[in-house]
């Protein structure tokens, strides 16, 4: 063989060989590539997998902060992610002190499988809340696949996945298998990092949801009233600091200790009832270990005003408000029946005194000083307790059908006198076949006598006019309304609404009067004919002008009795104190 | 100065613990992607090189990236068996 041919088979040899080297160069660079594509592909896929579990736990999950729910759907998405016999999940029930236990097989296996799946489960669970767990608190279910007695496999692999909200421990997913070896950190990672991550952000919300819960807390334990909620079943949500005080219960109370230092004086049960069937439930007072409380229950609604949450009662405690009502009553009831007395007296010993002729014209004056002024002072003494009456509730008022045109008829001509001496005229204006009103005649005079009393005192020339007539809705009369009307000093607008209160003197009609008034006249009359049914008003253009004061009086009806048969009493609601 | 062999105890009955709550398979391949550790099948450390503190507390962030504060609560509770091992992590 000569140089050449060598040569060339060298060249050959060596360019083969240098093939075969850049194919196998090659084909590791292509292998390498191949691995590093199948690589990102199953990390895309994993992504695609968490992305999508950790959406539905979203989806689900919402506000509910349900640690068991993310165990139900994380255990529910396995799929085909990762090969197993059987998925279990154990769901920790701290409410109810129960452990569930939910076993869900995929392929055949025996009961002893189960059962050991269960044991290695516990173990966990015992390990993790450093607490024995006591089989008497495991409720159990299994699914899936039929278990098969015959069969011998034992659990060959298997991991557990805990998650845990703010601490605690809420449940734990176990995958189990037949087979070994199934389970590394490549083929768990995405699972950890789902129930991570899922278990973090139900946990930030409930951290916001513990500090509301505390700062809710803390509003309502400054509250001065006592207050309880309780939820739908009636179990106690909430008490605050006042009511355990009030009731004499301990720091923390079960909602039968609040029921039973209450019991005797308010049904708290029916209450709670009434307010979660019809919603606010009207106030009721009570009287608790010396103390007096106004219960007052409404039902709390959710968001949706749909559907009743609970209930909440409250507890105001009015035992000084009380004390100091019947003081002042008391005080009231004993001033002027010490005033009265004397006060009297004096007229009777005036009316004695009066009628002889040899007095002298200063001693008849000084009489008739005393005698107006003692009738002034009985006046206000008498106004003094029908205002006390009519704040306490017990100003009462006998009604009958009677004869309205008489009674303003009678009091109109008993001005007459005072009027003329004014040159004031009084006109009344009767309205024809008027019907029979139902009242209380002694008040309605009194109201009578009191508007006109004014219109006299506040007018200083012209007419005053009473009338009387129908009033009807729909053609039918409801009732009669009364006018006393005057060309006095007026009233503005702005001042009106504080006529009817009491001591309500405007400061125009205090500078106009020629005798001084208690000012209570006008918030008497109120009471009076609210008492009676009605409802009393003025009227005027403003000052200068004259006013218009209108009543009403109920019409008498078949019902209704005339005085002498039976008449009907009826107190006064306790008046507002304006 | 607690010896070698109270961390090789601490951190087998760790990954022991471990192995019961998360299952060997996970706990094991936890602990082993911790440097310098050697842990056999059974969950015991043979073999610490390097500071065995440092492999204390890579070993406990493995486990606590999984099980969160349930992992510290039971490597709190096993320090307290090491009370020298305790005082050099507080």
């Amino acid at each position: 063989m000569d140089l050449t041919t060598l040569s060339l088979a060298t060249i050959t040899i060596i360019g083969t060989l240098a093939g075969i080297a850049g194919y196998f160069l090659m084909r590791q660079k292509f292998e390498r590539e191949l691995e590093i594509g199948r690589t990102r592909q199953e990390m895309l896929s994993q992504k695609a997998y968490e992305t999508a579990v950790l959406a539905e736990i979203g989806d689900r999950i919402g506000y509910s902060l349900d640690g068991a729910k993310i165990v139900e759907i994380i255990s529910g998405s396995l799929g085909k992610l990762l090969p197993y016999s059987a998925v279990s999940y154990i769901i920790l029930d701290p409410k109810e002190s129960r452990i569930k236990f939910f076993c869900m097989v995929s392929e055949t296996v025996s009961s002893d499988f189960v059962r050991e799946v269960k044991t290695k489960m516990l173990a966990a669970v015992t390990e993790m809340n450093q607490e024995p767990v006591v089989d008497s608190q495991i409720d159990e279910t299994i699914s899936g696949a039929i278990l098969d007695d015959t069969q011998a496999d034992t659990v060959a692999s298997f991991f557990n996945l805990p998650v845990i909200i703010s601490g605690k421990l809420a449940g734990l997913i176990n995958v189990s298998s037949k087979m070994p070896g199934q389970y590394g950190e490549k083929n768990t990672e995405v699972l950890y990092r789902i129930a991570k991550q899922a278990s973090e952000a139900v946990s930030r919300l409930q951290d916001v949801l513990e500090n509301e819960k505390g700062r809710l807390a803390q509003a309502v334990d400054s509250l001065s009233d006592g207050l309880l909620m309780v939820d739908t079943k009636y179990q106690l949500a909430i008490v605050n600091k006042k009511l355990k005080n009030l009731l004499g219960v301990g720091e923390k109370p079960e909602i039968f200790d609040i029921v039973n230092a209450l019991s005797g004086q308010l049904d708290l049960r029916t209450k709670m009832e009434e307010a979660t069937r019809k919603g606010e439930v009207a106030l009721q007072e009570i009287n608790v270990k010396d103390k007096t409380l106004q219960v007052f229950a409404d039902r709390v609604m959710d968001r949706d005003n749909t559907r009743p949450m609970g209930v909440v009662v409250l507890f105001h405690d009015i035992t000084d408000a009380r004390a100091l009502e019947r003081l002042r009553s008391d005080f009231t009831s004993m001033m002027v029946h010490e005033l009265r007395a004397p006060l009297t007296s004096i007229r009777s010993s005036v009316e004695i005194l009066k009628p002889e002729a040899e007095k002298s014209e200063n001693e008849k004056k000084y009489l008739g000083i005393i005698d107006s002024t003692s009738g002034i002072m009985l006046e206000l003494v008498n106004d003094l307790l029908d205002v006390a009456k009519l704040e306490s509730g017990k100003f009462d008022i006998i009604g009958a059908n009677d004869d309205l045109g008489a009674v303003i008829k009678e009091r109109a001509e008993s001005f007459e006198p005072v009027a003329g001496a004014k040159n004031l005229k009084i006109t009344v204006n009767i309205e024809e076949g008027l019907p029979q009103a139902y009242f209380d005649k002694i008040r309605t005079r009194q109201v009578l006598s009191n508007l006109l009393s004014n219109a006299v005192k506040y007018s200083q020339t012209g007419a005053i006019t009473v009338g009387a007539k129908k009033e009807a809705v729909n053609g039918n009369t409801v009732d009669i309304l009364v006018s006393v009307a005057d060309t006095g000093i007026g009233i503005d607008a702005e001042d009106i609404e504080k006529l009817f209160s009491r001591f309500g003197q405007l400061a125009a009609g205090r500078s106009a009067g020629a005798t001084k008034s208690s000012g209570l006249g006008l918030f008497i009359a109120k009471g009076i004919v609210e008492g009676q049914g009605g409802k009393i008003w003025v009227e005027s253009q403003g000052a200068g002008t004259g006013s218009t004061f209108y009543f009403t009086v109920p019409i008498g009806r078949e019902e209704h009795k005339t005085v002498e048969e039976h008449p009907i009493v009826f107190s006064t609601k306790k008046v507002a104190q304006a | 100065m607690s010896d070698d062999s109270d961390y090789k105890s601490l951190l087998s009955d760790l990954i022991r613990k471990q192995m019961v709550m998360l299952g060997p398979a996970v706990a094991l391949s936890k602990a082993r992607k911790v440097t310098g550790l050697s842990v056999d099948e059974s969950g015991e450390v043979s073999a610490i090189s390097g500071d065995p503190q440092e492999a204390l507390k890579a070993l406990a962030g493995e486990y606590m990236a999984l099980s969160g504060q349930i992992a510290q609560m039971t490597l709190d509770s096993l320090l307290e068996k090491y009370p020298g091992i305790k005082k050099q992590n507080s």
